[in-house]
């Protein structure tokens, strides 16, 4: 174990000792079978990138040292066993060296809780919001600037539930740092941050970079949600959607969700028991041979664009609908044997 | 003049062989110090050699005290039966020390605050400059910084003067600049017969003891963590003035000076004859420098407490502070509330029912313990296993250092039924004993209720101590049942001790815990 850590950094890391140690004492008494070479290994990954990132300002090593620690103590406990989040966590201390070391017990706190979330909705999309964070280190964000940056690329990841967060982050946030979280192409010129964010707002399913460009936009979108619990799903059954004030709910004979998504992604938040009666297809929601009309408006279907290749839009003349669901910007059909529900946003269907 | 070999010869390493390293312990400086374990230059190691050298020296040169009465065996140890009332006197198969003399070093290390107690020339404040001559301090200064309590004692003798001139000129309390004594600014203080200080003074000295500053027409002086030596003829009242509560709350450990066996009279005339004063003599290879003891202090810290010892320390505290009719709801049935109601806890034990008041280790006391008291025991505890070159506490190191650290924490209750029993009657003087009489039976109760195996409460603590993040609702909801369950044990239990009622807050307090936890879950969705 010795020599993991170069002597400059030794020298400070002995300057913390009694901390360090007192913290690990206090830690296990809670977790006796904690893993005190693990714990050793992540602090001296952790400590030894933050020391290069900060190569500029030796003297700033110093505050992160204990934080280091603490989110090592972390990292080797049961709730530490995600795959790669130590080397993740490495990189944002890489990216983000400054904020981090301004605030470092909140920050490194905020990062592995995000990267937990992440991890939990899909295992690649930690990569993903690590990738979108890193377009915005040039502009070495300060600690609050940080977290807004955080918030919409958790979005842009796939947690639709931060899109509320995500658009009011967007609208509070520099145009150079909305370019790099939403893709939008230095050729286009960026629009008024906050007239922006309130178009997007508006439109769930609208492609941020079409928008912001004032290109055209496929009437609609379609995406396939949910899937099997047993294979990293949310279902134990075909669902049934339905809807309920506005609201889209998702049934599968033994739990009700909220449907919350966007053309990012989706999220079902439990929504307590389904009200048993109330669970039928939408009247308004009509799907023909050639196109879905809801409440009035007809989207034809070859104007409905899949977001993902992979997942297509089903044959939807010939499969039976068994629910159906409108809440004001997408349509949500579930089908008897599938696991998934179908959505098809419709751009602009809020403005 | 040549001096004896004998005053200032250290004993060569290991002062304890083959004890070394039972169990690696988690320290961080394993991440740069030297793998071949050679101490590395700044790396801490071997400070507990020195510290064991310390006392061996002390014991076999300085200080005649020829007393083992901290006992440890790791074997069989031969036990002898003496006198009418049956005395037994054991023969320690392992290393084992004077209290006398191991306690003011272990405060040295952890710097505590130690209170010699005993008569008159029996080398208290001998002991206590010994101890200053180790802390790096020159004989000369450490006599001159002695405070020797005196009943016209006023604070300026103790603290310090205003300088006349600045008292004349000066035009607001700011301009007055104090004369500091020395003494406050020395890593170890030593007041000499601390129960002959005026009440007014002693308040002044509890300033400097318990928050490490002095203060004189709002001047503030801040003084270096360092360790305390209190000496005092008759702890038990017979100073010229009353030590003040708080004050003697402040105290770590109590240490007793034992007599003087007149078989080593002898020793004392090679003394004499050759004119030796053995706190001149100290050997440089023993001085601890300050840096020295700050990282004896941290690698203390370092010692690890086991679970199972803490819960054994736990079931101890636990026996004392309750008292069922002092309160109606749960959270006042406390001594402490007796007290604060005028009241005796001993008269109000009294009305008890239905419980063994010879078994009951609660009624023996009149006082619970206090979280300094707890925290002392855990720290010297740590100082103690560390000594005796440990990475980890023993059951041996809690029940040796419990009596020492409890002396004059723990009052006794005279009208005990415990002390009314046969052969009980000398622990109402031999408070030393009496205390580890308790930690006995409660360890003994613990085993007989098999807590090492069994403990469900302990179980629901550990869970909780987990935290809670990532915790279901179904877990939660288990967890609740559990701990209802185990609210109805008790129920069908009628009894209540100490322990119990411990257990039934944690219980309480671990349900509003989860329930709260619940509530969040659900408003979250």
């Amino acid at each position: 174990m010795a020599g993991l850590i170069p002597p400059e950094l030794a020298a400070c890391v002995e300057r913390h000792r009694v901390a360090l140690n007192a913290a690990f004492a206090a830690h296990r008494a809670g977790h006796p079978r904690i893993d005190a070479d693990g714990v050793l290994r992540a602090f001296a990954s952790l400590a030894e990138t933050a020391r290069a990132a900060l190569a500029d300002r030796p003297d700033a090593i110093d505050a992160l040292i204990e934080p280091l620690f603490a989110i090592s103590l972390e990292l080797a406990g049961p709730r530490g066993r995600l795959p790669g989040l130590e080397a993740h966590l490495g990189r944002f201390i890489a990216l983000f060296p400054h904020a981090v070391s301004h605030e470092p017990d909140r920050l490194l706190r905020d990062a592995a809780n995000a990267y937990r979330t992440l991890f939990a909705r899909c295992v690649s999309a930690p990569e993903r919001w690590t990738a979108l964070m890193a377009g915005t280190s040039r502009l070495a964000p300060t600690p609050d600037e940080l977290r807004r940056y955080g918030a919409i690329a958790a979005w842009r990841a796939g947690l639709a539930e931060f899109r509320q967060a995500a658009v009011a982050s967007i609208g509070a946030s520099g145009s150079d740092a909305v370019r790099a979280l939403l893709g939008i192409s230095d050729n286009v010129a960026m629009p008024d941050p906050a007239a922006f964010a309130a178009a997007l707002a508006d439109n769930p399913w609208a492609d941020p970079a079409a928008l912001a460009a004032g290109s055209a936009q496929p009437r609609a979108c379609f995406a396939a949600i949910g899937g099997f619990s047993a294979f990293g799903g949310v279902f134990a059954a075909p669902p049934v959607v339905f809807a309920q004030d506005g609201i889209a709910l998702a049934h599968d004979g033994t739990r009700c969700f909220e449907i919350i998504a966007d053309r990012f992604g989706a999220h079902f938040a439990p929504a307590g028991a389904a009200p048993g009666d109330r669970i039928a297809p939408d009247p308004s929601v009509v799907v023909g041979p050639s196109a879905i009309v809801a409440h009035g408006i007809s989207i034809a279907l070859r104007d409905i664009a899949p977001i993902d290749a992979n997942h297509p839009l089903p044959d939807l003349p010939v499969v039976p609908v068994r629910g159906s669901a409108y809440d004001g910007h997408a349509v949500y059909l579930t089908t008897p044997l599938s696991y998934r529900v179908f959505v098809v946003g419709i751009a602009g269907a809020g403005a | 003049m040549d001096v004896p070999k004998q005053f200032t010869k250290v004993s060569e390493s290991p002062t304890l062989p083959g004890k070394r390293g039972a169990r690696k312990t988690f320290d961080v400086a394993d991440l740069y110090r030297d793998p071949s374990g050679e101490p590395a230059p700044d790396a801490g190691l071997g400070l507990d050699e020195k510290l064991r050298k310390a006392y061996f020296w002390i014991t076999n040169s300085a200080i005649i005290t020829p007393f083992y009465d901290i006992e440890f065996n790791d074997g069989p140890a031969p036990e002898y039966t003496v006198g009418d009332s049956k005395s037994i006197v054991r023969l320690p198969s392992a290393q084992s020390y004077s209290s006398f003399v191991l306690l003011p070093l272990l405060t040295l290390a952890v710097r505590g605050k130690c209170l010699f107690v005993g008569g008159p020339g029996r080398g208290k404040t001998a002991s206590a400059i010994i101890m200053g001559v180790l802390a790096g301090y020159p004989l000369i200064d450490i006599k001159r910084a002695i405070q020797h309590g005196q009943p016209q004692m006023t604070i300026a003798d103790l603290l310090g003067n205003p300088l006349p001139a600045d008292l004349m000129k000066a035009e607001s309390m700011d301009a007055i600049r104090i004369a500091w004594r020395k003494w406050l600014a020395m890593r170890v203080k030593i007041i000499d017969e601390y129960n002959r200080i005026p009440t007014r003074t002693q308040s002044a000295l509890l300033t400097v003891m318990a928050d490490n500053y002095a203060e004189i027409m709002d001047q503030v002086y801040e003084c270096p963590d360092a360790a305390w030596y209190l000496t005092a003829n008759d702890d038990a009242g017979g100073g010229t003035y009353q030590v003040i509560e708080a004050l003697r709350d402040r105290i770590d450990v109590v240490v007793h000076a034992l007599h003087f066996n007149s078989r080593f009279i002898g020793e004392l005339l090679a003394r004499v004859d050759s004119g030796v004063k053995p706190e001149t003599l100290v050997p440089g290879e023993i001085i601890f420098t300050g840096e020295e003891i700050d990282r004896m202090h941290a690698d203390i810290l370092a010692v690890e407490m086991p679970r199972a010892l803490l819960r054994r320390l736990e079931h101890f505290a636990s026996q004392f502070e309750f008292c069922e009719p002092a309160g109606e709801q749960i959270e006042y049935k406390t001594k402490d509330v007796v007290k604060l109601a005028g009241e005796n806890p001993a008269t109000l034990a009294e009305r008890e029912t239905g419980k063994s008041k010879a078994k009951d280790l609660g009624l023996q006391t009149a006082n619970g313990l206090s979280v300094r008291a707890i925290m002392t025991i855990l720290v010297f505890t740590k100082a103690l296993a560390y000594f005796r070159g440990a990475r980890e506490v023993s059951p041996d190191d809690l029940r040796a250092m419990v009596p020492f650290v409890l002396h004059d924490k723990l009052v006794q209750n005279p009208d005990a039924s415990f002390l009314e029993e046969q052969g009980n009657a000398v622990y109402r003087v031999d408070r030393v004993s009496w205390i580890r009489r308790l930690f006995d039976l409660s360890c003994a109760e613990y085993d007989q209720v098999g807590l090492d195996k069994n403990d469900p409460v302990g179980a629901l603590m550990d869970a909780f101590a987990r935290g809670l993040e990532g915790v279901t609702r179904k877990q939660a909801e288990e967890a609740l049942v559990a701990i209802e369950r185990r609210m109805d044990a008790h129920q069908k239990e009628r009894k209540l001790h100490g322990p119990i009622f411990d257990d039934i807050l944690a219980l309480k307090y671990l349900h509003q815990r989860y329930r709260n936890y619940l509530r969040w879950l659900e408003w979250q969705g």
